[in-house]
C-alpha cells in the first residue's frame, strides 16, 4: 500500500508519458496545476456539486429517517428496502437510466415538466443544467443510504428524552430541533464527511451522462485526472493532480477525526 | 380530533409512498425500456409499456458484444475479490486484535487506518503502471488483487474480534489447539455475522466498480459489466439504447436478488461503521 503512494509522489515530480524516460522537473507539475484553467473549472464544478448535493441528500435523509422512526409506521421493512434500492445499483447503470430519463427531447422527466405547463429543460445539453443533472442523480442515489445510517442513529436516542419533552408540552418541531438534531450531530457529521469525500471522487456520473460537457461544464476533478493520465498519458501531471485531490480529501478527513474524537460515546 | 389524526396519517403515508415511487421509478423505466424498440424509446410523449415486447433486445446484446463473458468476468472477479478481501481482513483483524505483544502493532494499525483516507484515484496511476510492467493489463489478477486489502474491512473485523474474550482462545491453546485451528474453528464461527456483512458489501462494491476496471482493461472480452455498458453508451453513432437497457437490467437483476437476500447483513454492516466512527 505504501509503495504505490510513494511512487505516485515520485512520479508527480516528473514529466512522464508512462513509458519511456521520465524527466525530473521538480514541483513544476504542481505550479502548473495552480495556473491550469481547466483544473480550475473542474474544481469549481466539483465544489458546486458537493455543496448543492450534500445538503439536499442529508436534508432529505434526515426527514425521511425521522418519518420512518415513528413507532406507528407500517411496512417499515418494505420502505427501507425501497429507499435503499438506488444505492445497490451500479453508478454506470444509474447513469445510463438517467441519460434516458433526463433526455431533452424524449425524457420522462421533461414529459412531467411539460405536462404541468413548463418548458422542457435541456438537462444534459446545456452548460447551466448539466451540473444540476448530476446533482439530481447523486441525490436520488444517496438519500436512501444516508437514511439508513440516520435511522440507526435515531434508534439510539433514548426514548425518555422525548417523553420528558412531551410532559413539558413540547411540539413536534421543538422535539425535532431541540432533541433530534443535537443528539444526531455526530451522525450528521459522519454522513457529511462521507458525502464530502464521495463528492470529490465523482467520476462515473459525468463520464456516462455528459462526458464532462458540454464545454467542460460538468467536468469533475477525477475525470480531468482520468483524461490527463489515461487519455493523454501525462502520468506525472495526473499524479500531481491526484496528490492535490488527496490533500483536499485529507483536510476533510482530518476534520472528521478531530470533531469525531471530541464526540465520543454515541 | 380523530378526523385530523386520520388526515395526517394519510398525508404521512402519501409522502412516504411518493418517495419510494421516486426511488423505484427509474428501475421500472429501465425494465420497460429494455423491451422497447430503439424507436419507441425515443418517442415523445413517452410510452409506459412497450407496444410490442422485444425479447430480441436481450438476445442481441450477446451478439453485438461478448456480454456473456462480461457477466462471467463481473461475477468471477467479485467473488474472488470478496474471498480474498474477507480472508485478509479476518486474518489481519485477528492478528491485530489478539497478538498484542507483537512489536509495532500500534504503528501498523495506524498506517492501515490512514490508508482508508487515500482515494482510489491516487493509487490508480502507480498501480496501473505496476500492472503494465508485470504484463497484467487485461488479466484477472489485475482486476482482483490490487484493492483486495482494504483498511475498512480490517478495521471492522478487528473491532468485532476485540469482543471475543481472550479466555476462549487461551482455553483452546491449553487443550493443544493449533493457531490455525483456533482461527478456523473458534474465531471464524463467532465473527460470521460480521463476515457476512463485510462479504456482501465487498461483493456489491466490486461488482459495481467502474474506475479501476475501466483503466486496467482495454479488450472487450476482459471488460466487466459496468465497463461493457459504458462502452455501449460511449459509441459515437446511434447509441443502442435498447441494448443498453437490456444489459443494464441483466446486470442489476442478480444484484437486487442478492441484496434482498442479504439486506439484513448489508444494513447492519453499513450502520456498524457509522455508529462506531
Amino acid at each position: 500500500m505504501l509503495f504505490p503512494i510513494l511512487f505516485s509522489f515520485y512520479m508527480s515530480l516528473h514529466d512522464w508519458g508512462g513509458l519511456g524516460k521520465a524527466t525530473f522537473i521538480g514541483i513544476r507539475n504542481y505550479t502548473r496545476i495552480f495556473t491550469d484553467s481547466t483544473f480550475h473549472t473542474a474544481l469549481y464544478n466539483t465544489i458546486f456539486m458537493w455543496l448543492t448535493s450534500t445538503p439536499l441528500i442529508l436534508g432529505f435523509a434526515l426527514i425521511l429517517a425521522v418519518m420512518l422512526n415513528q413507532k406507528k409506521v407500517k411496512f417499515l421493512k418494505y420502505f427501507r428496502v425501497g429507499y435503499f434500492m438506488p444505492f445497490v445499483t451500479s453508478t454506470v447503470v444509474v447513469g445510463v437510466i438517467f441519460t434516458i430519463l433526463l433526455d431533452s427531447s424524449f425524457g420522462l422527466v421533461n414529459f412531467f415538466i411539460e405536462s404541468i405547463g413548463f418548458q422542457k429543460i435541456p438537462f444534459l445539453t446545456s452548460t447551466t443544467w448539466s451540473k444540476i443533472s448530476i446533482v439530481i442523480v447523486l441525490t436520488w442515489r444517496w438519500v436512501g443510504y444516508n437514511t439508513i445510517i440516520m435511522l440507526a442513529g435515531l434508534q439510539n436516542i433514548p426514548e425518555d428524552l422525548y417523553e420528558a419533552a412531551e410532559i413539558d408540552g413540547g411540539t413536534t418541531f421543538q422535539k425535532f430541533f431541540y432533541i433530534t438534531v443535537p443528539m444526531m450531530r455526530p451522525i450528521i457529521l459522519f454522513t457529511f464527511i462521507l458525502s464530502t469525500i464521495g463528492s470529490f471522487q465523482i467520476f462515473t456520473e459525468p463520464y456516462i451522462m455528459t462526458g464532462g460537457g458540454p464545454m467542460q461544464s460538468s467536468l469533475s476533478v477525477v475525470q480531468y485526472l482520468y483524461n490527463a493520465g489515461f487519455q493523454q498519458f501525462r502520468m506525472g501531471y495526473a499524479s500531481a493532480l491526484s496528490y492535490v485531490l488527496f490533500a483536499i480529501i485529507f483536510v476533510a478527513s482530518y476534520f472528521q477525526l478531530k470533531i469525531g474524537s471530541g464526540e465520543e460515546g454515541i | 380530533m380523530f378526523k385530523k389524526e386520520n388526515i395526517t396519517t394519510y398525508v404521512f403515508y402519501i409522502l412516504l409512498i411518493t418517495g419510494v415511487l421516486i426511488s423505484l421509478l427509474p428501475f421500472v423505466w429501465m425494465i420497460t425500456s429494455s423491451f422497447k424498440t430503439l424507436a419507441e424509446i425515443s418517442e415523445y410523449p413517452p410510452t409506459l409499456l412497450p407496444d410490442q415486447i422485444m425479447w430480441n433486445n436481450y438476445v442481441d446484446v450477446f451478439e453485438t458484444v461478448p456480454y456473456g463473458r462480461n457477466l462471467f468476468n463481473s461475477f468471477f472477479v467479485a467473488i474472488m475479490y470478496t474471498f480474498f478481501g474477507v480472508f485478509i481482513s479476518a486474518t489481519g483483524g485477528y492478528a491485530l486484535s489478539k497478538y498484542r505483544e507483537a512489536p509495532g502493532r500500534k504503528l501498523f494499525f495506524a498506517v492501515i487506518l490512514s490508508t482508508m483516507m487515500i482515494p482510489m484515484q491516487v493509487l490508480a496511476i502507480p498501480l496501473y503502471i505496476l500492472m503494465a510492467q508485470v504484463g497484467w493489463i487485461n488479466s484477472y489478477p489485475a482486476l482482483i488483487l490490487p484493492f483486495a486489502a482494504q483498511g475498512f474491512g480490517l478495521f471492522m473485523l478487528k473491532q468485532y474480534i476485540d469482543g471475543i474474550p481472550d479466555d476462549l482462545i487461551e482455553a483452546a491453546r491449553i487443550d493443544g489447539c493449533g493457531e490455525f485451528r483456533i482461527f478456523f474453528q473458534i474465531i471464524l464461527p463467532v465473527i460470521k455475522p460480521a463476515v457476512a456483512a463485510l462479504g456482501t458489501i465487498y461483493f456489491m462494491n466490486n461488482y459495481n466498480l467502474f474506475f479501476w476496471p475501466l483503466i486496467v482493461t482495454n479488450r472487450s472480452i476482459m471488460y466487466t459489466v459496468p465497463v461493457a455498458i459504458a462502452q455501449l453508451q460511449g459509441q459515437q453513432f446511434g447509441i443502442p439504447l435498447h441494448h443498453i437497457m437490456a444489459a443494464a437490467t441483466m446486470s442489476t437483476a442478480p444484484l437486487i436478488i442478492i441484496f434482498l437476500y442479504f439486506q439484513k447483513y448489508i444494513i447492519s454492516g453499513i450502520t456498524m461503521g457509522a455508529l462506531k466512527g
